[in-house]
């Protein structure tokens, strides 16, 4: 249904509104451009682990096209703490940075660089970078401290503060910031890549604002909220009104919290949306709590992929959806709880709950589950050349939950990054660490069956070449895999693995700190994407192309999907009915049994 | 007599410009033939013959030159109709391809569909070897493991093999065996191996362009044997030439084996034609803009040049090699116009094509496109569109504006119409400030060269909104790729990996590793049959930052350098980088990644002789009088009409906006305040009067 677009209560023509609409898409854009192709950390330029928004003078979100979705509503809530802190005190040529969890930010790796642009002395819009630094300080290098039980231990914490003034950077700031990073050069070099992302933004806009004149922008940008949020009441009036429950867990907390819970009721009520959040496992003593823009962030992203795909993400289209977190809990979590995992761990497991409960409301919009992050994070001194290096492990990526009408997508980022992160070259990494990479391939059966087949998994192994490197594990998935919906099985756990077949063997957990040296190996079979609908009504010609390729092996081919497969990899129609007809009974069999327990 | 002949294969018209000894430009269009482009190129090939009361026998005897635009190898990518090809990587590697980095095409489509593959992976295996970051062997290669991957690949039916092995860009020597063993073991196959495809850092995209020659590289090499030997059956002597993506020509001898040079030759010759303009009329920076049925591409010449990019795409592969960086978006005379689902007014990606075709064409187009609004604005001529040849239906048009868009948003049609329009030529607004301001480019130091079917009508009013000063409109403009395929030259690209510090670099290194390529790429233009005078060389570094990932291509001074030489690199790359990213850091050092040489074998370019003066008589082109719509006015006025190929005869004339410039291919808008005057070439100069 088209809804009409009453913008003329504004007094701006639809064509203008239209242009403007798209223009500050293309500048958003840009701004991620300038940062990609400028900052020093792999992180940003290869993995594009930041993003990009540009909020009106409330502030609220007016365009974000660019960069992850972990950031999206986040990056508005920074933006309102700097116009609280600083209210009556913001300046042409300000610049301001923020990175704590309990005044606007999500983990202290990402640090937020937001520009306040004037027009002839009136503050019109705001330009937002947030960014993943590699080292923002703490107990452990690459700041993902596994052992971490308060914020403080973390790294460093910046409140709403300038940075700039008239353009030109505090220095009494920017030491204070780069004496407690293990990379103050690098940090800093990429904090002015972000700073001229939004440079780029402000020229844009002040030249926008010249060509369409100030009201005319202003008008623009109201009725762009009221666009957003009319298109997302529209949608969800369209689902069945009720309350729809859903529930994920986390392997742990990386202390004595095990199998933490987060649930959900989601109340479709009218063209309005309740995610209460009570039921949910109170905050950890470990870093897997969630401050409340990350769980915002997650619910939105949750909402926004499946019902609201075709909304633009601006603050109008998060207005229709409310979000009841007792305090105390995991997802709102109260200083100084560590956080630092939560952007990841956490923020997977609430997209999940959020997606399982919206699945019983919309059953054909919602994907089955994605792979969580395995990690670890290495750090280590490089023997080659006496530098210091960071490894996030991004070539460690696992399998995209399939969808209602199509598999998953194998190899991607998980699930609160959708496939927006790029892991780079085996090239690259031997170039910047010193290893050598003994594999990077499929991992078969990976996937979880279904009709529409989860993605796969990888196996991921690696050599150190460096007497002295540290893995710092902060993931997740190693207990619980991704889930499978309407008779869709799980994708695979994650696996990882030192000296795997050594007598050193270790199973290495989800949480913990490790050492490996000269010659160690490290061994990660990532998690594979839960499958979609019942497998035994997978194509048979699909699985045959499976079969062939090495995704999925002959015997899940038969024991699950029941296909019969010659030598030749040609369909036995006869033994395939007869084995998809047992299975089917004995799948039968046991529901009835699961009942009567 | 003697001619030049350039051929371009569009998807609706083949297009050919003949060059003859009077230097005249003659123009012959036919339809295209997908199913076999050659017929295609055959017909306009007789029209030509015909014109110059020739047979097809003497015509093409008499050819000197034959440039060939093809497109049999973009298509095959677009069409995913390449051979049967097999990968071989090194063992524990095989799913780099279909990995994509991890790759999702829309963060936030759950569903994206990713290409098919086109190298499945029961047709990858890897075989046993292996080198480190140096390039040293730290496993040697198997060659009896390389004997049985071989096999494996051939049973199951490949016949194209693509190799690519990590590290191999440092040392070549597995693959430069394997492809020895491949062709020992299985001498039918076409083989690729990447250290000569693209001998460069990252083995993404490095296979992914190694892979991309070998699915359309015996494709390739079939269509044009086939084509040459018929052509020089029918009394072709000269050898005929072949586009590449990178702005050159290329032999067939070297489009059969480096194939993948094709795949974005398309509008490449746009961008030549664009240089050679901008060098004829003195007007060294441009941006032109060629608008079609379906997609608008931009290129941007500044003083004289082309800008390269690594990063170009075909079918969703990525192309590494340098290509002319030209920049397309879904925007063209098909362009369907609709509301979303809030309301809002959207114009394309999708385009009603050739078939439907926008409402106005007759053939049951509901959808209202591009051309319609610009019939409904009194912009087209219903009767002289395309000469004639097509009768354009103006009820249809009025009713699916009204239908489509002006009644659900309440507006009256002409408001409608004009919205379409307006959205359009801001969606290609913004296509330009990608490829200037983004760049560090202010549009305003440019012209706007206006080229395709469909770009005339729009570009006035689009360099006003973008703020350019002028618009010129060539005679040439509706063939302006053939064109420019007869003014480019045989070109070689070659880049090596030198990873060193700007602070340490010595320049006797350089040196040596320049000449090495340099004699490389001499001795192919020489095989080619350049005659040593005619060969040019131009060097270039790509550099960043120490740290940066991401690498900013700097010229490079010709001569033999010195240590005098380093420090004015350095400041180019401070220089471009400020350019690119509005900062730089002069006192930073600044690591080198790739070396780039480019070898040159110079063709005689035509020369565009002048217009004798055939006096100013303005009158004699005016055709009519119609109600075009213009902003200023706020509604329609009664518009003069002229007749362009009367006008362009009259070096001189002047015409003022608000006027309509009809011809048989393109139909030109003058919009008020602006006026038209007619250069030395024949070309309308468009600018505020």
């Amino acid at each position: 249904m088209a809804l009409s677009l009453d913008t003329s209560i504004h007094g701006v023509d639809p064509v203008t509104f239209s242009v403007v609409f798209h223009r500050l898409q293309t500048i958003n854009k840009e701004m991620g451009i300038t940062m990609m192709r400028t900052s020093r950390s792999q992180i940003f330029a290869e993995v594009h682990d930041f993003s990009c928004a540009i909020c009106d003078w409330v502030p609220r979100v007016v365009a974000q096209v660019d960069g992850i979705p972990s950031h999206t509503a986040s990056s508005m809530i920074a933006a309102k703490s700097i116009c609280e802190k600083f209210e009556g005190d913001i300046f042409p040529g300000d610049i301001f940075i923020i990175n704590d969890a309990y005044t606007g930010g999500t983990h202290l790796a990402d640090l937020t660089v937001i520009k306040p642009i004037f027009v002839n002395d009136e503050m019109l819009f705001m330009a937002i970078n947030r960014a993943h630094h590699e080292d923002v300080g703490g107990m452990t290098a690459g700041s993902y401290s596994p052992m971490a039980t308060e914020i403080f231990h973390e790294g460093i914490r910046i409140p709403p503060l300038r940075i700039c003034r008239d353009n030109q950077p505090i220095r009494d700031v920017v030491e204070m910031v780069k004496i407690n990073t293990r990379l103050p050069e690098m940090l800093w070099s990429d904090i002015r890549a972000q700073i001229a992302s939004c440079d780029v933004a402000e020229a844009r806009l002040i030249a926008m604002v010249d060509e369409y004149g100030r009201d005319t922008m202003k008008a623009i940008l109201e009725g762009i909220q009221v666009y957003a949020e009319s298109q997302m009441r529209a949608a969800i009036s369209e689902l069945p009104e009720g309350t729809y429950v859903g529930e994920a867990i986390l392997d742990d907390d990386g202390f004595d919290s095990k199998d933490v819970n987060i649930k959900v009721s989601l109340k479709v009520e009218g063209d309005e949306i309740i995610a209460d959040f009570n039921g949910t496992h109170p905050q950890t003593r470990g870093p897997i709590n969630s401050p409340i823009a990350n769980s915002a962030t997650s619910v939105y992203v949750a909402v926004m992929t499946t019902i609201g795909s075709h909304v633009p993400r601006t603050e109008g289209a998060y207005s229709p959806i409310k979000i009841i977190a007792p305090e105390g809990c995991l997802i709102n979590p109260l200083p100084p709880a560590p956080v630092a995992s939560a952007t990841l761990d956490t923020a997977c497991a609430i997209l999940e709950a959020v997606w399982m409960a919206l699945a019983q409301a919309v059953p054909d919009k919602v994907p089955a589950g994605w792979n969580r992050k395995a990690g670890p994070t290495f750090t280590g001194t490089d023997p080659r050349n006496g530098r210091f290096f960071i490894q996030f492990c991004f070539c460690g990526m696992g399998g995209a939950g399939a969808n209602p009408d199509a598999d998953g997508i194998s190899f991607t980022s998980d699930g609160i990054d959708l496939g927006g992160l790029l892991a780079p070259n085996i090239e690259t990494m031997e170039l910047q660490c010193p290893q050598i990479n003994l594999k990077h391939e499929f991992l078969t059966d990976s996937g979880g069956a279904g009709e529409f087949r989860g993605g796969l998994g990888i196996t991921y192994k690696i050599k150190w070449l460096a007497p002295e490197v540290s893995a710092s594990m902060h993931g997740d998935g190693v207990i619980h895999p991704p889930y499978g919906l309407f008779g869709g099985q799980p994708g695979t756990v994650n696996r990882p693995v030192i000296n795997e077949g050594r007598d050193s063997q270790i199973n290495m957990p989800s949480k913990g700190l490790f050492k490996l040296g000269v010659e160690d190996t490290y061994t990660l079979y990532s998690s594979g994407g839960g499958g979609w609908g019942d497998p035994l009504n997978r194509d048979p010609e699909k699985i045959r192309e499976d079969v062939r390729n090495e995704l999925v092996s002959v015997e899940k081919a038969k024991s699950v999907y029941g296909v019969a497969l010659s030598k030749n990899l040609e369909i036995d129609p006869e033994a395939t009915q007869k084995l998809r007809k047992v299975l089917k009974s004995e799948a039968s069999k046991q529901s009835t049994k699961k009942e009567k327990k | 007599m003697s001619f030049r002949f350039g051929i371009d294969i569009g998807g609706t018209f083949t297009d050919g410009v003949a060059i003859g000894p009077s230097k005249a430009i003659d123009i012959f269009k036919d339809l295209s033939t997908p199913e076999d482009p050659s017929i295609g190129v055959f017909n306009v090939l007789r029209k030509a013959a015909t014109h110059y009361d020739l047979s097809l026998k003497e015509f093409l005897g008499e050819i000197d030159l034959l440039v060939l635009g093809t497109t049999v190898a973009t298509n095959t990518m677009l069409e995913y109709t390449g051979v049967a090809t097999g990968l071989i990587t090194t063992e524990g590697f095989r799913d780099a391809l279909e990995m994509r980095r991890g790759h999702k095409p829309d963060i936030w489509d759950l569903a994206p569909q990713r290409p098919p593959m086109i190298v499945p992976r029961y047709r990858r295996l890897g075989v046993k070897q292996r080198m480190n970051y140096l390039g040293e062997v730290i496993t040697p290669l198997d060659e009896q493991d390389a004997v049985r991957v071989i096999g494996e690949l051939r049973d199951r039916g490949v016949e194209s093999i693509a190799v690519c092995l990590l590290f191999s860009y440092i040392n070549d020597e597995h693959e430069q065996r394997l492809r020895e063993i491949i062709t020992k073991e299985y001498p039918e196959a076409y083989v690729s191996i990447s250290s000569e495809v693209l001998r460069q850092v990252r083995e993404y995209e490095r296979t992914s362009t190694t892979v991309i020659n070998s699915y359309v590289g015996p494709i390739v090499s079939r269509y044009l044997e086939k084509l040459r030997t018929a052509l020089e059956s029918e009394g072709l002597e000269n050898e005929f030439l072949v586009m590449q993506s990178n702005g050159g020509v290329m032999t067939i001898a070297f489009a059969s084996s480096h194939s993948v040079n094709a795949v974005l030759s398309g509008p490449s010759g746009g961008a030549i034609g664009g240089m050679f303009m901008a060098r004829t009329i003195e007007a060294p920076n441009l941006i032109i803009v060629d608008m079609g049925g379906t997609s608008f591409d931009v290129t941007l010449i500044d003083e004289g040049r082309y800008e390269m990019t690594t990063e170009g795409e075909i079918g969703g592969y990525r192309v590494a090699m340098p290509v002319i960086d030209i920049h397309t978006i879904g925007a063209g005379g098909g362009s369907i116009a609709h509301l979303d689902q809030g309301g809002l007014l959207q114009v394309g990606p999708q385009s009603a094509g050739a078939d439907p075709g926008p409402a106005c064409y007759g053939h049951g187009g509901l959808e209202p496109t591009v051309t319609d609004a610009n019939l409904v604005l009194g912009y087209l001529n219903e009767d002289y569109f395309l000469g004639g040849e097509i009768i354009l239906d103006k009820a249809a048009a009025l009713k699916a504006v009204e239908d489509k868009i002006a009644k659900p948003m309440g507006l009256d049609t002409m408001t409608a119409a004009n919205g379409i329009h307006k959205l359009t030529n801001a969606n290609m607004a913004d296509a330009i400030r990608v490829m200037s301001i983004q760049k560090g480019y202010d549009p305003r130091e440019f012209a706007l060269l206006a080229a395709g079917g469909a770009g005339p009508a729009h570009a006035v009013r689009l360099a006003q909104t973008v703020g350019l000063p002028r618009v010129i409109v060539p005679p040439t403009a509706s063939v302006f790729c053939a064109l420019g395929m007869l003014e480019s030259d045989l070109k070689h690209d070659y880049v090596f990996t030198l990873t060193d510090f700007m602070s340490t670099i010595d320049s006797n290194n350089l040196n040596s590793e320049y000449e090495r390529l340099e004699s490389e790429g001499r001795a192919a233009l020489l095989e080619e049959g350049t005659s040593p005078e005619d060969i040019r060389f131009e060097r270039e570094m790509d550099m960043r930052y120490v740290g940066q990932h991401h690498e900013v291509t700097v010229r490079i001074p010709d001569h033999k350098l010195s240590a005098k030489d380093l420090p004015e690199i350095s400041r180019r790359f401070h220089e471009t980088h400020q350019r690119l990213y509005m900062y730089n850091e002069p006192e930073a050092d600044i690591e080198t990644v790739n070396i780039r040489l480019t070898a040159i074998g110079l063709v005689t370019k035509p020369e565009i002789s002048k217009l004798s003066s055939n006096g100013t008589d303005i009158l004699g082109a005016l055709k009519s009088a119609r109600p075009a719509f213009f902003e200023e006015f706020g509604g329609y006025e009664d518009t003069p009409v002229y007749d362009g190929a009367k006008l362009r005869n009259q070096p001189g004339s002047k015409v003022s906006g608000p006027a309509i410039i009809e011809e048989f291919t393109t139909t030109t808008v003058v919009i008020p305040e602006w006026g038209c005057t007619i250069d030395d070439f024949g070309n309308l100069i468009i600018e505020r009067w």
